[in-house]
């Protein structure tokens, strides 16, 4: 029994570990981003500038850069990841859906600077040499006004995140169509219902939950995204209403300013940037798991 | 008729989206991984394997730092990410739930969202602060997102081994920790190695958590409280310099990254069919 | 399958990683102590500044030749505000800046921070006009005037003046400056500020400055004398400031500047010697603070406006380090600025004159090294 009791010591003691670890980790962040926090408050969240010069700060540009394109390219690769989706649970035959399931899941394991150095090299000059003149007779809408002269772009980041998250979209949303029993299907079909309504009138509202929660699970991954958005989006903590001018994203200005931040107020700022960041990213992770454990109780 | 032709239009026009959605995934794919492929083939040569990098401008050398960096890496952040991974996975998979294990879980799974450029700015605070720009650093940063994934797919592993398993052991007078490490594990050894693989591939990839932890190196490594390379660095300090022949190199390096990564992920998916 | 048969098998494969882990953690103690005792290979770790990056590059590939592979010198790119904060930090063994520590810094640094030019160098202005043919000629008030926005096209008459013969086309023109606290920027601004009274008011000298509202998208921010030199060089009539050899590296033409006494003159050696040379009686002690000190603008018939000296910065006291280490560090530093200078031409910098290579070797002897007393 003595062996036993050690075990458990031994492996109690380790997950102590984690958790000291992670209390660690949220308490470090907090206490050294203080001196922003007590000479801004909570207007640092809301502030317009962020000028290291004048010892200025506020998080609204990034902030501003991380929700505007996580959240369009969400909304287009909930579009994507939806069709991809019915056709890998409705389409496909079995092996080609074991094929193309794989490639999807592939995308998610290629590295972000990979992506970020396909985007530099090619998605860039593609926005900046085409796609911003396809756009033109939409650039009435604010969104699409002005140039990129660089390709470098809100834009840009837009494409690459989209392409980033429809992985774990699409496969959740597979998973989840695939729980719809076959039998309500086959039911439907027989009486004479074309495809396109099965899916949207009963499957897709039956697998509501377990949708919702991917999607929550891939707005926090686009969230946290660091070297792909910054190798892309242009680095300028401006707000600009076009997509096509540069930007600047939570996880990309600490990328790019963390070394060399000399003043304590900017240095305490970037930390609290990154507090602020992990806040977000934890509770869209949090929720997404949340709502994806109540979809699996349900279908049980 | 008419609503039936109607709905034929729509039906079809609903293909259509279908195979279109999923083209807009796999031909950036291809593309992406095409072009690695042609571009970075052209870097690659022995002299790229195994020599060090010249100093900027100069042309020649190659990138060896960074793939000893990648491996010193690797190998610290797993030392250290697997026993607290699976030890903990035991606790959760091995023991009553309480309102203590419960929150372990928690904790672990909603810290594997933890952006990776956050985990960073952590071992930054902590590490390099007291020992400087190191591979410990580097390799403490990557650990903090190893450690959720290895926790939360060890206890899935675990929990799968069926509960007959454990009493039979326990049923012929084997202490219970015995049962565990000889027994369960071993049942559960294909699932464990396999999220120790794909935390393995995700943190060779991860280039933000190492900028201001593991900082670079153009020399070889001794110790792991110096300075290290990565391949991940490498690609992107390279891929946004003004030289061509880094930007031939950064290609050749994702080559080589993107090769190991893939190898990775098609291992685990062959194991997990058998 | 008996389950309770003996196998060894697990508990040992999941040991064989602690165990890795201290054969690792261990050898790394041993290799610790190992520079301790000399003879063991030496790793400085240093940081800052793009401008000398190539330069400081070369010497450590050189230098490892001639202590014969014992002393590694690695040096990482972060921009001279990155050098200078992680010097005060500590967390290098020495830093390098184009800019001096300013008086805030300066009190934040855990001792005293010695600054030892070991080059001189000089900003140009490199830009991208796709099948122009000849050189641009250009003075302080256009660069600020375009910085500022106020210039927004590439045959502004302003230009067309200083430009005659040149056919310069109607574009608009992408202006690129550093993301990232840069000590280029700080020679730059210097120089706008000493030339143009409106830049001097409305933004002054600095490691960075923000785009005014004028730039709006024309603007592009980049990381790195490398980052600007890669922003000019993908994008066509892009303008941007860079250090000399980046420029000479990359092929990029860059425009004749209007110095002091009214020439247009290119950045070479010459030029730049003659800016440094007609500055040398302004040169301050080891001891004092290198922050007024500038040869921006400065006088004399060849000399070229936007030179400036770029600057190694180390603790005086280096007793925090191992022996072993603050040693070679000195010795390093000594190399560099007596057979390192052959290096400097090739690369596009300037060596350091006899004046300043002796007041640097007299700050050097003040380092103190050990414990002990004296070296």
């Amino acid at each position: 029994m003595r062996g036993d009791k050690l075990f458990l010591f031994l492996v109690s003691f380790f997950a102590l570990l984690i958790v000291l670890l992670f209390v660690l980790f949220f308490h470090q962040l907090l206490c050294n981003s203080i001196p922003t926090w007590k000479r801004f408050g909570l207007s640092f969240v809301f502030g317009k500038s962020w000028n290291p010069l004048r010892n200025d700060f506020g998080a609204l540009p990034f902030l501003y850069g991380t929700i505007l394109t996580s959240t369009l390219s969400l909304l287009i690769s909930v579009v994507l990841s939806l069709g991809i989706a019915v056709f890998l649970s409705e389409m496909a035959p079995p092996r080609l859906r074991d094929v193309l399931s794989s490639l999807i899941e592939l995308i998610a394991a290629i590295p972000s600077v990979i992506i970020g150095l396909w985007g530099i090299f090619y998605v860039a000059p593609f926005v900046r040499d085409h796609l911003q003149y396809w756009l033109e007779p939409l650039s009435f809408i604010p969104l699409f006004s002005g140039r990129s002269l660089t390709g470098l772009s809100m834009l840009t980041a837009i494409i690459i995140l989209t392409f980033m998250i429809t992985p774990i979209i699409s496969s959740i949303m597979k998973e989840s169509l695939m729980m719809v029993p076959e039998d309500l299907k086959e039911a439907l079909y027989s009486l004479g219902a074309r495809r396109y309504e099965v899916m949207m009138k009963v499957c897709i509202p039956y697998a509501k939950v377990g949708i919702l929660g991917g999607v929550i699970l891939g707005y926090g991954r686009a969230v946290g995204e660091t070297m792909a958005v910054t190798m892309v989006i242009g680095n300028s903590p401006v707000i600009s209403a076009s997509l096509l001018s540069p930007g600047y994203t939570m996880a990309a200005v600490i990328a790019n300013e963390f070394t060399e931040a000399t003043g304590d107020l900017h240095l305490s700022s970037l930390i609290a940037v990154a507090f602020i960041l992990l806040v977000v990213s934890l509770s869209m992770n949090l929720i997404g798991r949340v709502v994806i454990w109540k979809w699996q109780k349900q279908s049980l | 008729m008419e609503m039936a032709k109607t709905k034929l239009i729509k039906d079809k026009i609903f293909t259509i989206y279908c195979f279109i959605s999923l083209s807009f995934a796999i031909l950036p794919l291809i593309h992406i991984v095409g072009t690695t492929l042609v571009r970075g083939i052209k870097a690659v040569s022995l002299e790229f394997f195994i020599s060090l990098p010249k100093p900027p401008g100069e042309v020649g050398g190659g990138i060896a730092n960074a793939i000893e960096g990648s491996i010193i890496l690797a190998a610290l952040t797993m030392s250290f990410s697997i026993p607290v991974g699976i030890l903990t996975a035991i606790y959760l998979s091995e023991y009553q739930d309480n309102w203590f294990r419960n929150l372990v879980r928690l904790l672990s799974d909603t810290f594997a969202g933890t952006p990776s450029i956050v985990a960073g700015v952590f071992a930054y605070s902590l590490i390099v602060r007291k020992f400087g720009f190191s591979a410990i650093a580097g390799a403490f940063a990557l650990s903090i997102l190893a450690i959720p994934t290895i926790v939360r797919s060890s206890e899935e592993a675990l929990k799968l081994v069926p509960i007959d398993v454990r009493e039979a052991g326990l049923s012929l007078g084997a202490e219970k920790w015995k049962v565990i490490t000889k027994i369960v594990i071993r049942a559960a050894r294909p699932g464990i190695i396999t999220g120790i693989l794909l935390a393995l591939a995700r943190i060779m990839g991860e280039t933000a958590p190492l900028l201001f932890t593991a900082f670079g190196n153009p020399e070889f490594v001794r110790s792991p409280f110096e300075p290290v390379s990565a391949l991940p660095l490498v690609i992107y300090v390279y891929a946004t310099s003004p030289y061509p022949d880094w930007h031939q190199k950064a290609w050749g390096a994702a080559l080589i990254l993107m090769l190991m990564v893939l190898a990775i992920n098609l291992a685990v998916k062959y194991k997990l069919r058998r | 399958m008996n389950l309770l048969a003996p196998s060894g098998g697990d508990l040992s494969h999941r040991g064989v990683l602690p165990i890795l882990f201290l054969v690792l953690f261990s050898s790394a103690c041993i290799g610790e102590n190992g520079e301790k005792k000399g003879g063991e290979r030496i790793v400085i770790n240093g940081a800052g500044a793009s401008f000398p990056y190539p330069l400081i590059a070369k010497w450590a590939e050189e230098y490892k030749k001639v202590s014969q592979g014992r002393v590694i010198v690695n040096y990482q790119s972060i921009g001279s505000g990155g050098g200078i904060r992680q010097m005060i930090e500590r967390s290098i063994d020495f830093g390098a800046s184009d800019v001096p520590m300013s008086p805030e810094e300066y009190t934040k640094a855990k001792g005293t921070v010695l600054h030892i030019p070991e080059a001189i160098g000089a900003v140009v202005i490199i830009y991208n006009l796709p099948g122009i043919k000849g050189r641009l000629k250009l003075d302080g008030e256009a660069i600020s005037k375009i910085y500022l926005g106020e210039i927004d096209r590439w045959d502004d008459p302003l230009l067309k003046k200083l430009n005659p013969e040149i056919d310069l086309p109607s574009e608009r023109i992408v202006v690129v400056k550093r993301a990232d606290s840069s000590g280029t920027t700080f020679i730059f601004t210097d120089y706008l500020s000493s030339v143009s009274e409106r830049w001097s008011k409305e933004i002054g000298r600095g490691k960075n400055f923000p785009f005014t509202k004028e730039i709006g998208d024309r603007g592009v921010q980049a990381k790195g004398n490398e980052g600007v030199t890669a922003a000019v060089k993908q994008n066509p009539y892009s303008i941007g400031y860079v250090e000399l050899t980046y420029a000479i590296q990359n092929k990029l033409v860059h425009a004749l500047l209007m110095n002091r006494e009214e020439n247009f003159v290119e950045a070479n050696l010459e030029t730049i010697s003659s800016a440094a040379l007609n500055s040398i009686e302004e040169l301050p002690e080891w001891n004092e603070s290198w922050y007024g000190f500038s040869i921006v603008n400065a006088p004399g018939e060849r000399s070229y406006p936007m030179s400036s000296f770029t600057y190694i910065l180390l603790y005086q006291d280096l007793s925090y380090m191992p022996e072993e280490k603050a040693k070679a560090l000195v010795d390093f530093l000594e190399w560099v600025l007596t057979e390192g200078q052959k290096y400097c031409e090739p690369l596009g910098y300037v060596p350091l004159p006899e004046e300043v290579v002796k007041r640097n070797l007299e700050a050097i002897s003040k380092v103190r090294v050990s414990e002990d007393e004296g070296r």
